[in-house]
């Protein structure tokens, strides 16, 4: 563990910085805040979207991330927000030790820990933020690390569930993997022996746990029904894993290699590896996950470190781990010297880091501030979803769709691309669900197709974004323009 | 029923383990994985883009007695770019194989050869049964690479080129050697050549092989290396032929690159059981050395969908072994003989010939967009053709060589102005409505559901001539013009 605690500090350094100094640009915050403020001030969870949300009023819906919206209201300004961001990058850190620990009671080195947990850190990069996700890493860590215990200590598994499933509807995973793990212990032991019983308990009981949230059985049901979401297509972070994406190409595909390349197999019968089926089952499970969506690279990064750190213990003999011995005084001295040379590697590389300046967020304030200011009732279109979270509480604001994505049902969706795409029906939509807003990019498609088009004018511009309003009786003039001519050929 | 197993092929001189029916088996299934490919290959859509590309070229040679090694006035912006004939001889043996029905035969008699090669290699270390197993794990990675000219001869050379030299000697070295002269000229995937070669040496430097054999596994390195400049484009091959393999980022938003796109088939189920395989076994102890093989091969398959038939040519055989050394009882099993193999082979290829010979007889359908080009081709006007689809657009050279065009499939030869521009336009970026007026482009093929079409139909400027549920071909309306 003793390097792994530099590689730490590094990390810990970009994550507090990104995190306390740099703003997200997802959009998310707003809506979570929003969210946090709604359930303080009524008492109660909403279970559907209210009338803040014109094309989809009375959908079912999840808030999975709840807790986190408190969290995020409480600590919305200030010191608050200081504490709460640090969090979120304290949550990836834990995430990032434990998994260490948890390489290291594997019997892995402290040079192939270190290894591993760069790897794993690199692919934790691209997720970060101050996000919900990112809250529920050392959970899985945590998961991962009791499950291996093979004790008693593996029931701690179904509290960990519990508490996961508050704050984000990944806790679906806990009685998955606790499933998995059942499954290839059952094969290690070659029967159903004491420690897979213990695991088919904890799978069952982690099953009834992730129920215990304001939403009971509704959790479960929400996230076993995305895997055959369509709108899974249309989100950015659903999109199949690619090796542009730089945390997988260099953090979780390498750890990938590392584990196919060494397996899971031991490779000498007389020293058989008695986890053998549990961490091929593992591995098999998250590395199909990592291939098929780029939102579980993070989540390979956590569950492969220990695992590639232990085969690259077992089969390199530069990462061999060293005899134990009695400690000597350089390693009484490096217990304490390693973490504060990580502290302080932590606090230069921070204050290094905090001299930048942030970039923009990415999100269209500007034209929606405007848009408040302009008496009327206003139902947006805004090109990218997540911009429309700003105007959630907005008086006489009402949005197409925004940053909470899932609960608005497929055709609200297929709308929302046939206009982004502008599809050749995208004005017989904006029409339909009675947008009279757009915000746009400026000099994007759909900015061009607004330009060329009647019944609607420019009421706001600056140098990134447009803000194009219906005139009066745009609805009637833009509505039988016919979309192709065609001209037969001599 | 115990014997050595044979010297010539390679196989461990360890007693096989008698096993009553393991023969019969196993050429039953030799015959049913054998006959599953040479039908999948015969009945394999071609790659309608790449092999429109290679009967230009082909066309060309044949009619000019030359090679071209410059882009002509086909393309109006980028006449007389550096092209240096890339694939000359693969281009030119696609067009005399078209021309006379027997592209197909080639294609299945290719399949045949590589997926030969990877079981032959395999079972050079993990026995008859694995090397099966290994022959079914390539073949997985191999949909949407088996049509005519969709890459299987590619995966040929590569397994040679493995075959060879994974025992590194004289002969080795030299038939590498022309091995990749050959497939240089044939494709410029012949490129790989050298960096299998360079992954085998380190695996021949770090797995402990021989003083003798460490050196010929360079020297086989330095021949391939040299090999690749044997290529009309001489100095320049290396670098043409890289852009030509797609695995840079620089092609984005022109071509398709993720294996998603390009073989879905073969990444969602060959590369994903070539992990759960590589995850579960891992390299055979002692073969760590194997590791350089397993990374290249692995990030050539990521980087461009359309290698996913290369990796699982290269990295079977490795797993094969991994599978004897964790089984080896199943490694030892007796089963086949030459004789019987040979019979197996005589069938399988006859079955190739009344396979291809059928196919070759069969008219390949187009797919939408390929369609449109050719009947735009067809009309004989002289049209300058933008296409949102750089493939659409070989296409139209192919049937037409009236049609000027934007950018075609040989993207590797156009300079990057006119790669940017390319892309500018699809994403109706910058200032695309002046590159369609200064450029004079009277025709645009482009994806119905996409901007530029909805675009270009609020635009007086233009007017629908032809379209399929896909794909819209407008021209300029003659006032514009």
């Amino acid at each position: 563990m003793k390097y792994a605690w530099l590689v730490i500090g590094v990390f810990a350094a970009r994550f507090f910085t990104t995190a306390i100094a740099f703003p997200p640009g997802d959009g998310d915050l707003s809506w979570q805040r929003w969210l946090g403020a709604r359930i303080l001030s009524t008492h109660s969870v909403p279970r559907s979207l209210g009338s803040e949300a014109f094309s989809a009023q009375g959908a079912p819906w999840v808030p999975q991330e709840w807790l986190f919206g408190i969290a995020a209201y409480a600590g919305r300004t200030g010191v608050g927000w200081e504490l709460f961001s640090g969090a979120c990058a304290l949550a990836a850190l834990a995430a990032l030790a434990i998994a260490c620990a948890h390489a290291v009671r594997r019997g892995a080195s402290a040079r192939a820990v270190a290894l591993c947990a760069t790897l794993s850190g690199i692919a934790l990069f691209e997720s970060f933020g101050v996000r919900a996700q990112v809250v529920v890493w050392p959970l899985l860590a945590l998961l991962m690390l009791v499950l291996d215990t093979d004790g008693p200590w593996v029931y701690a598994a179904i509290a960990i569930a519990a508490v996961w499933s508050n704050w984000h509807a990944s806790a679906m995973l806990a009685p998955v993997v606790s499933a998995i793990y059942a499954a290839g212990s059952a094969l290690d032991e070659r029967g159903f022996g004491t420690r897979t019983r213990r695991l088919v308990v904890v799978a069952v009981a982690c099953g009834f746990a992730i129920c215990c949230n304001p939403f009971g059985w509704d959790l479960p049901r929400y996230a076993l029904g995305l895997f055959n979401n369509p709108i899974k297509s249309y989100i950015t972070e659903w999109k199949v894993t690619d090796i542009d994406d730089m945390s997988f190409a260099f953090g979780a595909l390498p750890l990938l290699l590392i584990a196919m390349a060494f397996g899971t197999r031991e490779g000498t019968p007389q020293k058989p590896n008695d986890h053998r089926w549990r961490d091929l089952f593992v591995l098999c499970a998250f590395g199909f996950l990592v291939l098929s969506a780029a939102r579980n690279i993070n989540l390979f990064g956590i569950v492969a470190l220990p695992l590639a750190a232990s085969a690259l213990s077992r089969r390199i003999p530069w990462f061999a781990r060293a005899p134990e011995t009695a400690p000597t005084r350089l390693d009484r001295i490096a217990v304490y010297a390693l973490p504060a040379g990580a502290l302080c590697v932590a606090l230069a590389v921070g204050v290094k880091l905090a001299a930048l300046v942030p970039p923009p967020t990415g999100l269209a304030n500007a034209p929606l501030a405007a848009l408040s200011r302009i008496p009327g009732e206003h139902d947006i279109y805004c090109a990218d979803f997540a911009w429309c979270s700003l105007a959630l509480g907005v008086p006489n604001e009402r949005v197409f769709l925004d940053g909470r994505a899932d609960p608005y049902p497929r055709d609200v969706w297929e709308d929302f691309i046939a206009v982004l795409r502008v599809e050749h029906t995208w004005r017989e939509v904006l029409d339909r669900r009675g947008v009279n807003a757009v915000v746009v990019k400026r000099e994007s498609p759909l900015d061009q197709a607004l330009a060329l088009t009647r019944g609607w004018h420019q009421a706001y511009v600056d140098a990134d974004y447009r803000l194009y309003l219906r005139t009066a009786s745009g609805r009637a003039q833009a509505r039988f323009e016919p979309v192709e001519r065609h001209v037969a050929r001599s | 029923m115990v014997r050595a197993l044979r010297a010539e092929t390679g196989e461990p001189k360890v007693p096989a383990i008698a096993a009553p029916f393991a023969g019969a088996a196993y050429r039953g299934l030799y015959v049913v994985l054998g006959a599953a490919i040479v039908a999948a290959t015969a009945f394999a859509p071609p790659d309608s883009a790449a092999l429109a590309l290679a009967r230009f070229t082909g066309a060309q040679i044949a009619r000019d007695h030359s090679i071209p090694l410059h882009l002509g006035a086909e393309t109006f912006t980028a006449a007389g770019a550096y092209s240096g004939g890339l694939g000359w001889l693969g281009a030119f043996g696609t067009e005399l194989l078209s021309r006379h029905g027997l592209a197909s035969f080639a294609t299945i008699l290719a399949a045949l050869v590589a997926f030969a090669l990877v079981e032959m290699r395999a079972r050079r270390a993990a026995g008859r049964i694995f090397a099966l197993a290994a022959v079914a794990l390539a073949a997985a990675c191999a949909p949407g690479s088996l049509g005519v000219a969709g890459g299987i001869v590619s995966a040929a050379f590569a397994a040679a080129v493995a075959y060879v030299l994974e025992r590194p000697g004289p002969r080795a070295t030299a038939s590498a050697t022309a091995l990749t002269v050959l497939w240089c000229n044939v494709a410029p995937e012949g490129l790989l050549a050298p960096l299998i070669a360079l992954c085998l040496a380190a695996e021949a430097t770090f797995g402990g092989r021989s003083l003798a054999e460490r050196r010929w596994a360079r020297a086989a390195f330095a021949g391939t290396a040299l090999a690749t400049l044997a290529t009309p484009a001489f100095l320049a091959f290396p670098g043409l032929a890289l852009e030509a393999l797609r695995i840079d980022r620089a092609l984005d938003g022109i071509v398709s690159l993720h294996p998603v796109d390009v073989a879905p088939i073969a990444y969602r189920v060959g590369f994903t059981l070539a992990v759960f395989a590589a995850l579960a076994l891992g390299l055979q102890r002692g073969r760590e050395g194997s590791i350089p093989l397993l990374v290249f091969a692995a990030m050539l398959a990521l980087a461009n969908g359309a290698f996913v038939v290369v990796f699982g040519v290269l990295v079977a055989p490795l797993l094969a072994g991994s599978a004897a050394a964790a089984f080896p009882r199943a490694a030892r099993l007796a089963g086949g003989s030459m004789r019987g193999d040979l019979a197996v082979a005589g069938g399988l290829i006859l079955l190739a010939v009344g396979l291809g010979a059928y196919a070759g007889a069969r008219p390949a359908p187009l797919p939408p967009g390929f369609e449109l080009a050719a009947r735009l081709a067809a009309d004989g006007v002289p049209h300058r053709l933008y296409c949102y689809n750089v493939d659409w657009c070989g296409q139209a050279l192919a049937g037409a060589p009236a049609v000027r065009v934007f950018m075609d499939g040989r993207i590797a030869a156009y300079p990057d102005a006119v790669r940017e521009l390319q892309r500018d336009i699809v994403r109706l970026k910058g200032h695309w409505r002046k590159v369609l007026d200064d450029d004079r482009i009277d025709a645009l093929l482009v994806r119905r559901d996409r901007p530029l079409a909805t675009i270009v139909a609020l635009s007086p400027a233009w007017h629908v001539v032809a379209s399929d549920p896909s794909t819209v071909l407008y021209e300029r309306a003659p006032v514009a013009r």
